[in-house]
């Protein structure tokens, strides 16, 4: 019937190979060191249940001779259409002959021929996938076409063919069903061999001089066997029903021999007498593509698993528990810090904590972060990859990774009725909001509205199957609810206002066909779409050119200057910090460890992770001597040490760094740090 | 775009090639001899050679199809060995049952299955455990089990729908309905719940990309992330897979059409089948390859309109 794989094989084997889905599991196996593939089997439950059933079935129907109740055929007139009894514990056909005898006997041809066709097509698969996969260029085109078109070809059609010229034996349509089922395996088995090609020791073995049939004969074929385990199953579960159908079609044996597919016809004819007729027939049928595909997933996971699942699993997060998060509420104490009080802040963030649910109550990846964001003014949040910077950005327009949760608080000014711009004072509609902990339905009338998000990868920011001016006019009918046309002036508006050349052109051009640059001008005219009063830069200018970065750089500080608009620009390039920067707040391990005035920052730094950050900055270095850089890595959320967090990559570490966690404190009116040796730097 | 269409025509015509060739080579190979076959028993040898005669058979194989191809490209498909009726009017009378056996699966499986993939995407947990399940059953039962079973308990029992026949569209729309909705319902099961797995697979992925996330800080209604975003862009794996699911159905419409006794190209093939009629049999093919790169050329417009990328470059 269906020429498909099982359901959780997904269209793997079908689907492009360029999708990362089975191309990424194709490396893995190509990694992944031959393991005893029965071993990860018997891991699983399901799998070992379905490899039980289908282990039973097959014996069974091999020994049908030696252990079937009856003789072939005999008959029991008297009992003609009986239902299930301990003389026939599956029940009679019209013939009075026993149905458990007949389904033994049966499975033979069918289960013969599924084998037959399997067999064909998994070395038919085997030998065209490793060919593709290995010798590439013109054979692989070659081949892949090849595939592409026994995809199309309509299976039972034509296997018809074929028993219309040999209908009472089922093992000539065979041979084309393993032919045609041949291209599934042939595509995975490509796509694992492509990538067992690209190591090493293939390269080492075609250096020294083995023939491309040794190699693939040697050093590919023992590694792929487990893929093609997996195909088989899969294969061998769709010529079951296959054989099955073209029985029940009336071709494959000759009458009175059974065969599963013959016995569902036949149970079909005396469905009105008694319907208990089709239950074995079919189950047994259904029971049997079942285990396949069963099985079929189960190595297939097994196989993944090989390197995927246990990695993963070794590497997963342990967090250590409760004394590390009552260290992070002492050390977040709002007491230490001194909101500006000169002007309102637009954004009030106190202690602000992201967790992601995990075991042991979830993983911190942010803590005690407070600062607060003001009219015209740009906060960057400095800090290496992996200290939290983005996570924090991101919790301001209520989005966090995996489901995260955000305590704390965010408050949002609201202008008040009396506020001189109208618009926006209808936005805040006078009282502050609390951010955190609100509802998807108030969080949607801030987001854009009144803070606004630029992103890191320009081109990921962008729906790829949306024309720039589809993208803009949509955000903005959302936003004020106006029709098409005004929308569609209004969004090349905002081209020319991120000095776009012909925004006419641009609106119509797909994101794949803009460069990055252009694509950052968009995705920052879609943050002015709402006329926000805050926007959240993440690495605005880190994936683009060094020539682009500067325009963007430019265009943002020319549209602070003209709309008073609150920055907070997340970055770990201290010349962007100079060149927008009024404060500066810097992150370590998911925590602030200094936050200042930006001029402050750069010539006096109170915490030696600043002092480093600042030294290997490549913007200060001197020509011809060596960059320094900071040993060590940032640790990861869930494995942040007691005491102070970067003590282990500290010049200045002494004992007490590691007795205590330091609190963020005063170290000069306006600058903290959260350093006990703060004043050790300020005197050098 | 029109160039982009004649391109993937072009490229679908060495499919009817391979396909044509390889049913004349599988009627070469496979042992028997179709004349001994249709005369059975107890022929004279001058209608052996006769009718070897007629079917071209003394021929050699490369002869035999360079006849069949010029037929086919004069219009004659030859004429049905049983019913002395051509091809072409046999095949032009089962033609509209199975095309809307097709159509009405594949929509079917369309709508039903991206309906009940985005439902699951949307709402996990139960509802996905209920997808789950139900792929793998109607994975492992076979259709024409479950036609009969369908018609059983719905057309037997229940009295709701004819059990078995086919009424013409043009003799009674409400009649052709319920004569089809069994046999749709069947060909479709195992489509639909294998295009709510790929739609709820492909969604997932599509819904944890940076441009949804960009997307929702920008404010946008989920609505929109989900129906105007993430379904348009999770389209594409779903297209490629309700194409195979379609070209699988159109080979399942043989056993359903058995099943339900309709009165289309799969029962004329394997009532030929079992005749050995091969002038039909071979038109037969030819037509249901002609379905499937029909089938195909909707698959590269859908490509095409879902992704901009396939137009420009292509």
């Amino acid at each position: 019937m269906t020429a498909l794989p099982p359901p959780d094989a997904g269209l793997a084997g079908l689907a492009d190979p360029a999708e990362p889905g089975p191309q990424a599991a194709a490396q893995a196996v190509a990694r992944a060191r031959p393991r005893p593939l029965l071993r990860s089997l018997l891991r699983d439950p399901l799998g070992v249940a379905s490899l039980a059933v289908l282990l039973i079935i097959v014996v069974c129907c091999a020994l049908a001779p030696v252990i079937a109740p009856y003789q072939q055929g005999a008959s029991d007139f008297t009992r003609e259409l009986s239902g299930p009894s301990a003389a026939h514990w599956l029940g009679t056909d019209e013939l009075g002959r026993d149905i458990l005898t007949r389904l033994l006997y049966g499975g033979q041809v069918t289960l013969l021929a599924a084998a037959l066709a399997t067999a064909i097509a998994v070395l038919i698969g085997t030998a065209l996938g490793v060919a593709a996969g290995y010798l590439r260029g013109r054979t692989d085109r070659v081949l892949t076409f090849w595939g592409d078109l026994l995809l199309t070809i309509p299976v039972l059609v034509v296997l018809i063919v074929v028993v219309s010229v040999f209908p009472s034996s089922l093992y000539p349509a065979m041979l084309p069903l393993g032919l045609l089922l041949s291209a599934a395996p042939m595509r995975v088995i490509r796509s694992v061999t492509l990538a067992i090609r690209e190591d090493l020791y293939i390269e080492a073995a075609r250096v020294s001089g083995l023939s491309h049939w040794q190699i693939m004969r040697r050093h590919v074929l023992p590694r792929i066997y487990g893929p093609i385990v997996v195909q088989a199953t899969l294969a061998a579960s769709v010529a079951v029903m296959l054989a099955s159908g073209l029985g029940f079609l009336g071709f494959g044996v000759q009458v009175p021999a059974p065969s599963w597919g013959t016995m569902v016809a036949e149970a079909a004819s005396e469905y009105q007498q008694q319907a208990w007729f089709l239950v074995p027939t079919g189950g047994i049928i259904a029971l049997t593509v079942l285990s396949l595909g069963l099985l079929g997933d189960a190595l297939r996971d097994a196989v993944t698993g090989q390197w995927t699942g246990q990695a993963a699993g070794r590497l997963a997060i342990r967090r250590r528990s409760g004394a590390l998060s009552d260290a992070d509420r002492t050390a977040a104490s709002p007491r230490t810090l001194a909101p500006d009080t000169t002007t309102a802040p637009l954004l009030a963030v106190r202690d602000l904590r992201v967790t992601v649910p995990g075991p042991d109550g979830g993983t911190v990846l942010v803590s005690g972060m407070s600062f607060d964001l003001l009219p015209g003014r740009t906060l960057a949040i400095v800090g290496e990859s992996g200290c939290g910077k983005s996570v924090t950005a991101r919790a301001l327009l209520g989005v966090t990774p995996a489901g995260g949760r955000i305590d704390g608080s965010i408050r949002l000014r609201g202008t008040g009725p009396a506020g001189t711009d109208t618009s926006r004072a209808e936005k805040a509609g006078g009282e502050s909001i609390e951010l955190a902990g609100a509802r998807e339905s108030q969080w949607r009338t801030v987001r854009g509205r009144r803070i606004a998000f630029v992103g890191q990868e320009p081109m990921s920011g962008l729906d790829p199957v949306q024309t720039v001016g589809a993208a803009l006019s949509e955000v903005i009918r959302a936003y004020s609810g106006c029709g098409r046309r005004q929308a569609r002036s209004r969004a090349l508006a905002l081209l020319r206002r991120v000095r776009l050349d012909d925004p006419e052109r641009v609106a119509r051009l797909y994101p794949h066909q803009i460069s990055g640059g252009m694509a950052q001008r968009v995705t920052i005219a879609r943050a002015l779409a709402g006329d926000p009063e805050i926007l959240v830069a993440d690495e605005p200018t880190t994936a683009l050119d060094v020539t682009i970065q500067a325009d963007i750089l430019a265009l943002l500080r020319s549209l602070q200057l003209t709309s008073e608009i609150a920055v907070l620009l997340v970055t770990h390039d201290w010349g962007v910090v100079a060149g927008l920067a009024d404060d500066v707040l810097v992150m370590y391990a998911g925590q602030a460890v200094e936050r200042s005035a930006a001029e402050e920052v750069f010539d006096a730094p109170r915490h030696p992770y600043t002092e480093a950050l600042l030294r290997s900055d490549p913007h200060g270095s001197v020509r011809g001597r060596e960059l320094p850089v900071i040993a060590g890595t940032v640790p990861p959320p869930g494995q942040w040490p007691a005491g102070c967090r970067f003590a282990g990559r500290c010049g200045y570490v002494t004992a007490d760094c590691t007795a205590a966690e330091p609190a963020l404190t005063l170290a000069e009116p306006g600058h903290e740090a959260r350093c006990i040796h703060a004043d050790l730097l300020a005197a050098r | 775009m029109l160039r982009y269409l004649l391109r993937r025509l072009l490229l679908s015509i060495p499919l009817l090639f391979v396909v044509s060739i390889l049913t004349f080579i599988m009627v070469a190979i496979v042992p028997g001899d179709p004349a001994v076959r249709i005369l059975g028993a107890g022929h004279t040898a001058a209608q052996y050679q006769a009718l070897d005669q007629k079917l071209g058979l003394t021929a050699p194989i490369g002869v035999q199809y360079w006849h069949w191809v010029d037929g086919v490209l004069h219009g004659t498909l030859g004429t049905s060995l049983f019913t002395n009726q051509t091809v072409t009017s046999e095949l032009a009378q089962r033609l509209p049952t199975t095309i809307w056996l097709v159509i009405g699966a594949t929509l079917v499986t369309v709508v039903a299955g991206v309906a009940l993939g985005l439902a699951s995407a949307v709402w996990r947990g139960p509802l996905g455990r209920v997808v789950d399940a139900a792929s793998w059953i109607t994975f492992a039962v076979p259709n024409f089990w479950l036609g009969l079973i369908l018609v059983e308990f719905i057309a037997v029992k229940a009295r709701l729908l004819p059990s078995i026949g086919y009424v013409p569209l043009g003799q009674d729309p409400g009649g052709w309905l319920r004569s089809l909705i069994l046999p749709v319902v069947t060909l479709s099961a195992v489509g639909v719940t294998g295009i709510a797995k790929q739609t709820r697979d492909a969604m997932a992925e599509v819904l944890s990309r940076e441009f949804i996330a960009a997307l929702r800080m920008a404010g946008l209604s989920r609505r929109s992330l989900l129906l105007r975003h993430a379904l348009r862009n999770a389209a594409i794996p779903i297209v490629t897979a309700a194409g195979l699911f379609s070209i699988a159905m159109l080979g399942g419409t043989i056993l359903v059409e058995q099943v339900f006794v309709l009165p289309g190209m799969g029962s004329l093939v394997v009532q030929a089948a079992s005749d050995h009629d091969l002038p039909v049999i071979e038109g037969a093919v030819l037509y249901f390859t002609l379905i499937v790169i029909a089938l195909n050329l909707l698959i590269d417009l859908s490509y095409a309109w879902l992704n901009p990328r396939v137009r420009v470059t292509a």
